[in-house]
């Protein structure tokens, strides 16, 4: 069953004693009574799959006001993971990016069977792009674009890997969108649903990008890593996709995983399987026809097997 | 007395090479997940050290018959440069 073809009323209920929810490899359990959170996951999450009330639950959250007086005054949420708060209180009206950002950690501190990399990721024709990249690098702006011009969105902030293989795996959850992007992609793709913007947030104006449908129903569906692309927007910056070391990237492979070190040998084995099998680059950019132009033009890579000394046969 | 350099028992190395990168080995501490990039002279001077403490001269003239180069004044001391870095990084230890 999908969340949409739950009535308002049924959707309210479920989220009183906790709406399972599926969302590529997990199951959230989310409670929360906010108006804008239904409205939100409604818009957002309506293809998403709704599961019976027994289903094993990965992460239980809730959303709720830190004291009965924050349900009136200057009103506020709090960001409930199982008998863990994380995170102080904010605003009510940052109830979804609330929401949001705390999947966002829950999924980054516990689901350690995966190599997490902090790194939007797409794919097409079968072949996955990673997109790593500090905030204000033009990830998820270009990771928004490229799911709308027919790239599947894996994740536009978590890469899934499991070691041993070379696939990362669907993370499908609404793309996050920041100040100056907002208005590009909405001028760019009147088509786009887009969340509630709230302003002043701790990273400014926010909003999310719903995943197409393909993404959705194809979020079971892992694709393997051909490109590594390290994106960088500067403004006075041509159009620049520059080949990069495999030694190079590996260390910001690591640098931008949420784990690495976690997963020691087999974690090195892993990144070193994938990089033998991908390209690595840097891209340069200022105007976003281009960097798509580029990206959508990217060569598969020749494998390239490292000359290895200690490593086990 | 001269220096003695040594890999510690902590440490377990893997070196990668791609080769369409010749100037960069990529090495790994099995046991701590930690990476660094080293150079080819990085890669060659490792290959020379074991876990039992070999004397520095010695270690100046196996690098040389590994690397093709003559002893000079500048390899020494590109060799007790490597030495102090890979030092730092906690790949070798020395003993007087």
């Amino acid at each position: 069953m999908k969340l949409h073809s739950l009535s308002r009323a049924d959707l309210a209920s479920r989220l009183e004693k906790g709406l399972i929810l599926a969302s590529g490899p997990f199951t959230f359990s989310i409670r929360g009574r906010y108006p804008m959170l239904h409205d939100a996951l409604y818009l957002l999450y309506s293809d998403h799959p709704v599961l019976p009330d027994d289903s094993f639950v990965d992460f239980p959250v809730a959303l709720t006001p830190p004291n009965p007086l924050r349900r009136f005054f200057r009103p506020q949420v709090q960001f409930h993971f199982d008998q863990d708060r994380p995170f102080y209180p904010l605003p009510a009206n940052q109830v979804f990016a609330s929401f949001e950002w705390g999947l966002n950690w829950v999924i980054s501190n516990h689901a350690h069977q995966f190599i997490m990399l902090h790194a939007a990721v797409v794919e097409k024709n079968g072949r996955a792009l990673v997109l790593p990249g500090e905030p204000g690098a033009g990830k998820s702006t270009l990771c928004a674009a490229l799911m709308l011009e027919g790239w599947r969105l894996l994740s536009d902030e978590i890469t899934l890997i499991r070691p041993g293989t070379r696939e990362a795996w669907p993370l499908c959850r609404p793309a996050s969108l920041k100040n100056a992007s907002i208005e590009l992609i909405r001028a760019r793709y009147p088509e786009a649903v887009l969340g509630p913007v709230v302003d002043a947030t701790s990273k400014g104006r926010v909003t999310h990008l719903k995943p197409a449908p393909d993404s959705i129903e194809r979020m079971e569906v892992p694709a393997p890593i051909t490109w590594f692309v390290f994106p960088r927007y500067d403004s006075a910056s041509e159009t620049n996709l520059i080949p990069r070391s495999r030694a190079d990237s590996f260390l910001d492979v690591a640098r931008n995983a949420f784990n690495y070190s976690h997963h020691g040998e087999r974690g090195f084995s892993t990144v070193q399987q994938i990089l033998s099998h991908a390209a690595c680059y840097s891209l340069h950019y200022s105007d976003l026809d281009e960097a798509l132009s580029v990206l959508d033009s990217l060569p598969p890579p020749e494998p390239l097997e490292p000359e290895c000394l200690n490593c086990p046969p | 007395m001269s220096e003695h350099w040594f890999i510690p028992p902590s440490v377990r190395l893997q070196l990668l090479n791609w080769s369409d990168d010749a100037d960069k080995w990529l090495c790994c501490n099995q046991a701590t997940a930690d990476l660094y990039l080293i150079s080819p002279l990085g890669k060659l001077l490792l290959e020379q050290l074991d876990r039992t403490p070999k004397p520095i001269d010695q270690l100046y003239e196996a690098v040389c018959a590994a690397s093709g180069e003559s002893l000079t004044p500048e390899l020494k001391k590109a060799v007790d440069h490597h030495l102090h870095t890979l030092g730092t990084l906690h790949l070798v230890e020395s003993r007087a």
